[in-house]
């Protein structure tokens, strides 16, 4: 006998036509492939070694020895904004994925089960969402230290309270969809519930949120790296790179533009690919 | 209206009294002693440390620390700054003048853009200018605000030495010099902030714009522009409203790195320096105090909405 195929296989399928079809995502993923390649690859592309200062060499402006010109120790920009792109993908991954394991349970519980949990859940969110993440990462930060994993856990707790809302409010609509209820009667365990039936429908919201989550992530390990807050020297990183730079700005302008345009392309990849996975799915969930 | 204020007043307290738990438990739960972490840079005399977690009061049961804190903040005193030695509230108040001028520069930038740029796109979806105006928006939400102020300076200030790069003047005082050292603050973060805002300006219109009442403006022969900016803008308001209000919240507390950028002395520079110095005292007041001006944000978007729109009435 023929079995059925998968019907969460024909949505994935589905979706990532979707996505295929959708210029602009696809533009990302490229942007988004190249970063990755370039993170892992990073010993090996970059012509120069990036911490290693060459005094004589300082403060060149870009040529084709040095494609982007070199800083004031004569370390060479271009070998520093490739490998800036471990710094900047793991903070962003970490921050995100964190974020996610912690907020996203805990919506799901509150949206499904309601009562109590839910009101104490949907409290801790509001009061998260009334102190402006900036903020709550500078607090964590504040008592952790500085450093790369206290940046990215910080950076994390500032992000929870979205992933809780969006699976709660996903959460409590899916209670009440006539499948979940059939599942209820006939006397089909929560958890199971919850894993089989819940948490699929907050999958797509999901990834779509997360995406953009990465594109601010990337700007914020940037902007406390830049505060001296992140990665510590001399880890190459785009923020520290572009402070560094402020200093010797005018002499050489290009020490402070590559490393800002490498933010911005990362940032952008991402935000890419969350308009046109959202877009995406809108399509699917319409039809 | 009255008590849709008075209710939101009210939850605004409770709100409060949870955060001010909520924001004890993060410097109180995570690990490393405050004592130390405070003032390890200069005191090493154990001896001296242990008086100062008595003086501070470290020395109590959590529950008692947090108690004391709280009769504390109910007289009004949200804590003392160790390093400047000064009440928390008195540094923040200093402070707030800079931050709000600072919102409400990058907020007429912001708008000014983001609304043109987001009925011209909805007016027609899928064309050049469509794609221009979005290409627009992307480039604010992806652009590190911090990055964009730096090159900005260098244009501005350091080749073209037209505007100031640094410090900021009251310009209740000297209207021109206040407002030329504005300047580049405000673009640099109405740039970014208008990223989101036109996003949101263009999906409301095209709401908005597939009304009958559109229609029928349309049919009458309504020049377009009457049609786009008079009569559709105003009901897609709402949702531009709700995210500027957003917006400002935020900006209050969290322009920290453009603050710092450009010298600024708000209040988003004060809680850098706390964190640098790890003064926690004023971490923990600053913080109670943006959760309360974010509260009063949300009322005056609250207020405004219904200014914009008559229908919406909070009763019930």
């Amino acid at each position: 006998m023929k079995t059925l195929p998968s019907p969460r296989l024909r949505v994935i399928k589905e979706t990532a036509h979707e996505v295929f079809r959708n210029t602009n995502a696809v533009i990302g993923l490229i942007i988004l492939g190249l970063i990755i390649v370039t993170a892992i690859f990073a010993d090996q592309i970059a012509p120069y070694d990036p911490i290693v200062s060459y005094p004589e060499e300082a403060l060149q402006p870009p040529s084709f020895s040095h494609l982007m010109g070199t800083d004031d120790l004569g370390r060479d920009i271009f070998s520093r904004v490739i490998h800036g792109t471990r710094v900047s993908l793991y903070v962003a991954f970490t921050s995100t994925v964190l974020a996610i394991c912690i907020g996203a349970p805990l919506g799901m519980l509150g949206g499904y089960f309601g009562g109590v949990i839910d009101i104490i859940i949907s409290r801790i969110t509001d009061m998260l969402f009334a102190i402006p993440d900036v903020l709550l990462a500078l607090t964590v930060i504040a008592i952790l230290g500085a450093g790369i994993n206290q940046l990215a856990f910080a950076l994390a707790v500032a992000y929870t309270p979205i992933f809780m809302r969006l699976t709660r409010g996903v959460a409590l609509k899916s209670r009440e969809l006539p499948y979940v209820e059939a599942a209820r009667a006939i006397g089909e365990r929560e958890h199971d519930i919850i894993l089989n039936y819940i948490l699929p429908n907050c999958i797509p919201p999901l990834i779509v949120q997360a995406t953009l989550t990465f594109a601010y992530a990337v700007l914020a390990e940037a902007a406390f790296s830049f505060l001296a807050l992140g990665v510590k020297p001399p880890t190459p990183s785009w923020g520290r790179m572009l402070s560094d730079a402020r200093v010797f700005m005018v002499t050489a302008p290009w020490s402070a533009f590559f490393p800002g345009i490498a933010i911005f392309i990362t940032s952008m990849a991402f935000n890419l690919i969350g308009d046109g996975l959202r877009d995406a799915f809108d399509v699917r969930l319409r039809t | 209206m009255l008590k849709h204020i008075i209710k939101t007043i009210l939850t605004g307290f409770l709100n409060l009294f949870l955060i001010s738990i909520l924001v004890f438990s993060i410097i109180h739960l995570l690990p490393g002693d405050p004592i130390t972490i405070m003032f390890g840079m200069w005191e090493q005399n154990p001896e001296q440390i242990e008086f100062l977690r008595h003086k501070y009061g470290f020395d109590l049961p959590i529950h008692i620390q947090y108690f004391r804190w709280l009769m504390n903040l109910l007289q009004g005193n949200i804590g003392e700054s160790i390093r400047y030695h000064e009440p928390a509230f008195k540094l923040i108040l200093e402070r707030m003048p800079a931050t709000l001028w600072l919102v409400f520069g990058s907020m007429i930038i912001s708008l000014s853009l983001s609304i043109p740029i987001g009925v011209i796109t909805a007016s027609k979806p899928h064309s050049k200018r469509d794609h221009l105006g979005m290409i627009f928006a992307l480039i604010g939400i992806s652009t590190p605000g911090f990055w964009l102020g730096l090159m900005l300076i260098l244009v501005f200030s350091l080749y073209l030495k037209l505007l100031p790069s640094y410090g900021f003047v009251d310009p209740l005082q000297n209207p021109i010099e206040g407002i030329r050292r504005l300047l580049l603050p405000s673009l640099t973060l109405g740039v970014i902030l208008a990223g989101t805002v036109t996003r949101t300006a263009r999906s409301s219109m095209l709401e908005v714009l597939r009304l009958d009442y559109i229609k029928f403006a349309r049919l009458k022969g309504m020049p377009e522009r009457v049609v786009l900016f008079k009569h559709a803008l105003r009901n897609a308001l709402i949702p531009i409203i709700t995210i500027a209000g957003i917006q400002t919240g935020y900006l209050l507390g969290g322009s920290v790195i453009i603050e710092q950028i450009f010298g600024w002395p708000g209040m988003g520079r004060l809680i850098l320096q706390a964190t640098y110095t790890r003064d926690y005292f004023l971490l923990q007041g600053s913080i109670l105090v943006y959760a309360a001006l974010f509260f009063v944000v949300n009322l005056i978007v609250d207020l405004i909405y219904v200014l914009v729109d008559p229908r919406i009435r909070y009763e019930r």
